[in-house]
């Protein structure tokens, strides 16, 4: 069974369940990082999935009476927008028009958006790929069905006239 | 736990159909390019880009290249569009080892920091160099 690992909204892989308990018990995860595996409604902390192999105990509320300190809160990104590049390739090799171009430029902007920081900038970059990259897909659908109607029309009135 | 409820869960079976999905598409080109013969049908739409300009687009050929492709000729492939027959490999590649990661459920593979702005960089110069009219660069638009 493999775990997904999460800590502050932030994906940190996929592990086998082995390896998450090797790395409870290291320390490399923490009791509060959260886990999902297939079949689980919902991520949970790794403490309550793998009470055995947490290093410390989960954190236990310490009276009803006193509210819990706030946590800080996460200043993580959450995950990268997709960038679109592989379609971008695909539609700029075989879709003929020079809109396959515009979204690889978007493609990049994602990227160097992100690795600033610039989430929200990234997102908008990676819509822009997206949109470049289907435009690039319908221009090359609407063009060759209209020529390959054209064609067969041709085919037709010159049976016609003979 | 208001924590845990924004972090959708990760959903294994949607990337598995994706990826069949694209790994179908794949088969159907190949087999599509094999039916098809090993040049384009008359009734196969010219590049539009080609038509208005009378430039070679950096897709020019891409339809030529693969049908030979598709029936063992790798230099008249090579001679048509050599950006696809090289960029085919590591896309197939890619392809293979997502669909991979996505029957472990996992998310495609990331793309190295720079890779869009390299490929942009090399599709770029390589619309430039297809156009020109001397001899390395001639080799570039799609010959023979």
């Amino acid at each position: 069974m493999d775990y997904h690992v999460a800590r502050n909204n932030q994906k940190l892989g996929v592990f086998p369940e082995a390896e998450v308990r090797t790395r409870l018990q290291s320390g490399e995860l923490l009791p509060n990082d959260l886990v999902w595996c297939e079949g689980m409604s919902a991520w949970r902390p790794a403490a309550e999935v793998f009470p055995e192999a947490s290093t410390t105990p989960p954190p236990v509320p310490a009276a009803p009476s006193i509210p819990p300190p706030p946590r800080p809160t996460p200043v993580a990104l959450g995950p990268k927008p997709s960038n679109y590049l592989v379609p971008a390739i695909l539609v700029t090799l075989f879709c003929c028009l020079p809109f396959g171009i515009a979204s690889i430029v978007f493609a990049s902007q994602v990227d160097s958006k992100y690795a600033a920081g610039d989430l929200a900038g990234a997102q908008q970059s990676s819509d822009k790929a997206k949109f470049w990259m289907w435009l690039s897909v319908g221009g090359a659908l609407l063009i060759g069905i209209a020529y390959i109607g054209i064609m067969v029309f041709g085919i037709a009135m010159g049976g016609l006239a003979h | 736990m208001s924590e845990t409820n924004q972090l959708p869960a990760p959903r294994g079976c949607d990337a598995r159909r994706r990826a069949l999905g694209v790994a179908g598409i794949v088969v159907a080109v190949v087999v599509f390019a094999w039916c098809a013969g090993p040049l384009p049908p008359l009734w196969a739409p010219p590049c539009p880009w080609h038509a208005l300009t009378g430039l070679h687009c950096p897709g020019c050929g891409s339809t030529r290249a693969l049908l030979a492709l598709a029936h063992g000729d790798v230099v008249r492939a090579f001679a048509q569009n050599p950006l696809l027959v090289l960029s085919l490999p590591p896309l197939l590649g890619w392809a293979a080892f997502s669909l991979w990661r996505a029957w472990r459920g996992q998310p495609p593979a990331e793309f190295p920091r720079y890779s869009a702005t390299i490929t942009l960089v090399v599709v770029v110069l390589y619309f430039v160099l297809r156009n020109l009219p001397w001899w390395p660069c001639t080799l570039l638009a799609p010959h023979g």
